[in-house]
This record gives structure tokens, C-alpha cells and sequence, in this order.
């Protein structure tokens, strides 16, 4: 059996002229950037247009990276970044909606509501949920328990120190669990913030 | 009162140092919004774990790969790949990463933690950069050799001006441009001339691209826009 072709390969290839070795890429890239952009922005079409933005701009940049920093790093800071211009987009829309307060800045959910028994948490509820926690939280989070990336490796995407990675992911979780004791009735911690408590 | 929250995340992973053990139990003795935040936490963790892989549209492949795209495809690519991208919004502000310029804004790390200020609004929006009139036709060939001399001498190169304008033409024109290739100019703005292309007016926008990952640009790029903002041409050469 042979081995698949790294990133690292495919990207000589891509760069020797093969636009197969893009597809390649994007074929085995493509579920975990869509599935990126789905859990932070909440909404499968944002996802999906913000997923494909991102491999656009690889397909631009490509040729250039030079292979200083791993691939799967510098794509999923590409993705981010995709996902961080959608909710700007999101956010310049603001004729229709009130503006939201500083740092409030969420997803609308686009889910159906639940309609199981009380006490089950289902995934729609999860991704409901996933919505509440702030935006800087909730980037971390998804790349750590979603996306499953190692602290050191979510640090080198979003350039900022380990330690703030890890004050982020537990704020995040935080805010999730109490998101969902919300959903659940549960008034545990329900109305506090991360920051009141900081 | 300071919240230890990067020990917690250490405590929830099972990955706390023991010399910090009896410090975090200490507080957490005596911080009843620590506890609540642990008990959250953990949830939370096992919630997001939960989430299940979602399989992305059938035809995002075709969207991004369809239209013939890869290296080996021509650079008409470069604006009908994006021209065909279901985000219609026209966003001036696509920060796409790129290493091209020197501000934090311009590149990639910038991209992630930048701001929605409207300051942030056009990639490589001028700075000193002046409209340089140009009294040329420019077509294909002269837009490949504009982009070659700009990869050689690594900055701007100097057509021969008939006379430049203020900074404000700058911004007009360099949102012209970022309007009509729907963003995607990117990088640090060189160059910005008014001249005609193909008998049109056009403007002419020289960046300096770079991708991403904090490495240098190492492309130049050549963006042309009638005064309509329409897209009339692209060229690209290495920097």
C-alpha cells in the first residue's frame, strides 16, 4: 500500500504546476475547514462561502508560501481569517438589527429550536449554544475541541502566547457549559460573564 | 480577584504541574465562581467533543477546484474563481492574509487579530502611495512588463508620470479597484497609476503580496479597474 502524499509534497506539486495537487489538498482539507467554519460562524452557508474563501485564497497564496510555518497552520489561520470577514460582513449590516455592545459579538443562530425531552443534550443544542460564547473564545475553542489542535499549534495560528490559549479555551468551555445549563433551565453561573469575574 | 484560568485548563486537561496543585485547590477552596466555572468547563469540553463532523456541500470541491483552477490555470483565474464565490456582499475589507506590507494590518497575524475599524477597511490603502497619471495604452503585454519591473526593482516602478495626484484620488482609486476584484487585492500598495488600458481608463494598482504565515511578499501583483470599477485585467509576476 502506498503511503499518501503529505501536505508538504503536494505543495511542491502544487508549486511544480500541478493543479491536481490543489484538489488533492482540498479534498482532504475540505470537511475539516468546512466543519471550522460551520461551529464558529453557526450558519452552513456563511460555513460554506466562508470555506470556500478560504481555499481561494490558498489557491492565491499558495504558490508564494514558502513552507516556514507547517500547512495545516497556515490554512486554518487562513480559515480564521475567513471566518473573521464573514463576521465583519455579518456585522456591517446593521440597518435592520441593533448594533450589538462592544465584544458581543455572536453568530444569530440559525438552528431550528429543540424539541426532545428536557435534560437531553442534543448536538443541535450544542451548536445553538457554541453560538452564546464570545467570538475570541469561541475561535479557541473550536480549534481545540472541535477541530482538536494542540494548544501549541492554536497559539502558532492565532499568534498570540500558549497561555492565552489556554485561558481562552476554559473561558470558552466555561461559557458553553453555562450556555447549556441555560438551554436546560439551569440557573447555575447562568448570568455571569467571564469578564464580570475577571 | 484574578482567576487562575489558564492552571483550570491545565486541571480540566489532567495536565497541571503537581507543584501547582495544592495553589489551584487552595483557591478553588475559596472562589465559588471557579468552582461554578469548572463545573461549566467540563461540560462544556465534553459538549463541544460531542459535536459531530458535518459533511460539507457536494459541490464546494466544484466551487473552489471547477473551474479549472490550480497553478497550471491562466491568471484570469485569479478574479473569475472569486467572481463565481457565493459571498456576493462586495466586502472592501476582505483582510485576506498576506505578509505584503509592514503594518500590523496587513498581515496575517494582523488579519486574525485586527479590528472592524474602518481603517482596516482596504488592504495596502495607500499610505504615501499618489496616483501617478500616466498619459499610456496599456494592454496585456504592457501590464506583464509593468508587473516584471516592479518584481525587479522590488518597489515602485516609475512610468514616466505626467502628473500625480492627492492622496484622496489614492483612496478613490484603491477602492475602485478592491471593489471591482471583490476584495482581493491585498499586500502593500506600490504603485497606483491612472493611465488607459485597451483604449479604457483605467486604474492600475501594483501590490506586493505575500502569503501569509509571516513570510515576506514574494509576489507582485497587478490589479486593473476602469473608472466604472470594473474588473479589465490582472498580471502577476515573482518578487
Amino acid at each position: 500500500m502506498v503511503a499518501p502524499e503529505t501536505d508538504e509534497l503536494l505543495v511542491r506539486r502544487f508549486k511544480d504546476g500541478s493543479s491536481e495537487a490543489f484538489e488533492i489538498l482540498v479534498q482532504r482539507h475540505g470537511t475539516r475547514i468546512y466543519n471550522l467554519c460551520l461551529r464558529i460562524l453557526g450558519d452552513a452557508e456563511e460555513a460554506a462561502d466562508a470555506s470556500q474563501d478560504t481555499f481561494l485564497a490558498v489557491l492565491r497564496k499558495l504558490g508564494s508560501f514558502r513552507g516556514d510555518a507547517a500547512f495545516t497552520t497556515w490554512l486554518h489561520r487562513v480559515a480564521v481569517n475567513a471566518c473573521y470577514d464573514s463576521l465583519r460582513r455579518k456585522r456591517r449590516r446593521p440597518l435592520l438589527q441593533i448594533a450589538p455592545d462592544e465584544g458581543d459579538e455572536r453568530p444569530e443562530p440559525s438552528l431550528p429550536a429543540p424539541d426532545h425531552a428536557e435534560g437531553v443534550v442534543l448536538s443541535v443544542d450544542v451548536a445553538r449554544a457554541l453560538a452564546e460564547v464570545p467570538e475570541e473564545f469561541r475561535v479557541v475553542l473550536v480549534l481545540a475541541d472541535v477541530q482538536d489542535l494542540p494548544y501549541e499549534e492554536i497559539a502558532a495560528v492565532l499568534e498570540i502566547p500558549v497561555g492565552t490559549v489556554k485561558s481562552r479555551v476554559f473561558r470558552g468551555r466555561a461559557a458553553l457549559g453555562r450556555a447549556l445549563g441555560v438551554a436546560r433551565g439551569e440557573p447555575s453561573g447562568a448570568s455571569r460573564t467571564s469578564e464580570e469575574e475577571a | 480577584m484574578n482567576h487562575p484560568y489558564e492552571l483550570l485548563a491545565d486541571l480540566l486537561d489532567g495536565t497541571l504541574d503537581e507543584g501547582d496543585l495544592a495553589g489551584v485547590q487552595a483557591h478553588l477552596d475559596t472562589c465559588a465562581s471557579c468552582r461554578r466555572d469548572m463545573a461549566d468547563a467540563t461540560a462544556g469540553a465534553r459538549a463541544a467533543r460531542s459535536l459531530p463532523v458535518e459533511d460539507p456541500p457536494a459541490d464546494l470541491h466544484r466551487r473552489v477546484v471547477g473551474s479549472g483552477g490550480g497553478r497550471g490555470a491562466p491568471v484570469w483565474y485569479r478574479w473569475a474563481g472569486v467572481a463565481a464565490a457565493a459571498a456576493a456582499v462586495v466586502a472592501i475589507a476582505l483582510a485576506l492574509p498576506n505578509v505584503g506590507g509592514d503594518g500590523a494590518k496587513e498581515d496575517a497575524g494582523g488579519a486574525v487579530a485586527a479590528d472592524s475599524s474602518s481603517s482596516a477597511e482596504l488592504a495596502g490603502s495607500g499610505g504615501e502611495v499618489v496616483v501617478i497619471r500616466v498619459n499610456r495604452n496599456y494592454d496585456a503585454a504592457a501590464l506583464q512588463e509593468l508587473a516584471g519591473s516592479a518584481s525587479a526593482q522590488r518597489d515602485a516602478p516609475a512610468p514616466q508620470a505626467a502628473e500625480t495626484t492627492s492622496a484622496v484620488d489614492t483612496r478613490t482609486a484603491v477602492r475602485c479597484v478592491t471593489q471591482a476584484f471583490e476584495g482581493q487585492p491585498s499586500g502593500r500598495l506600490v504603485q497606483m497609476i491612472q493611465a488607459r488600458f485597451d483604449g479604457e481608463e483605467a486604474y492600475i494598482a501594483v501590490y506586493l503580496e505575500g502569503p501569509g504565515a509571516g513570510e515576506p511578499p514574494d509576489t507582485v501583483a497587478v490589479w486593473v479597474a476602469s473608472k466604472d470599477c470594473t474588473v479589465l485585467s490582472f498580471a502577476e509576476a515573482p518578487a
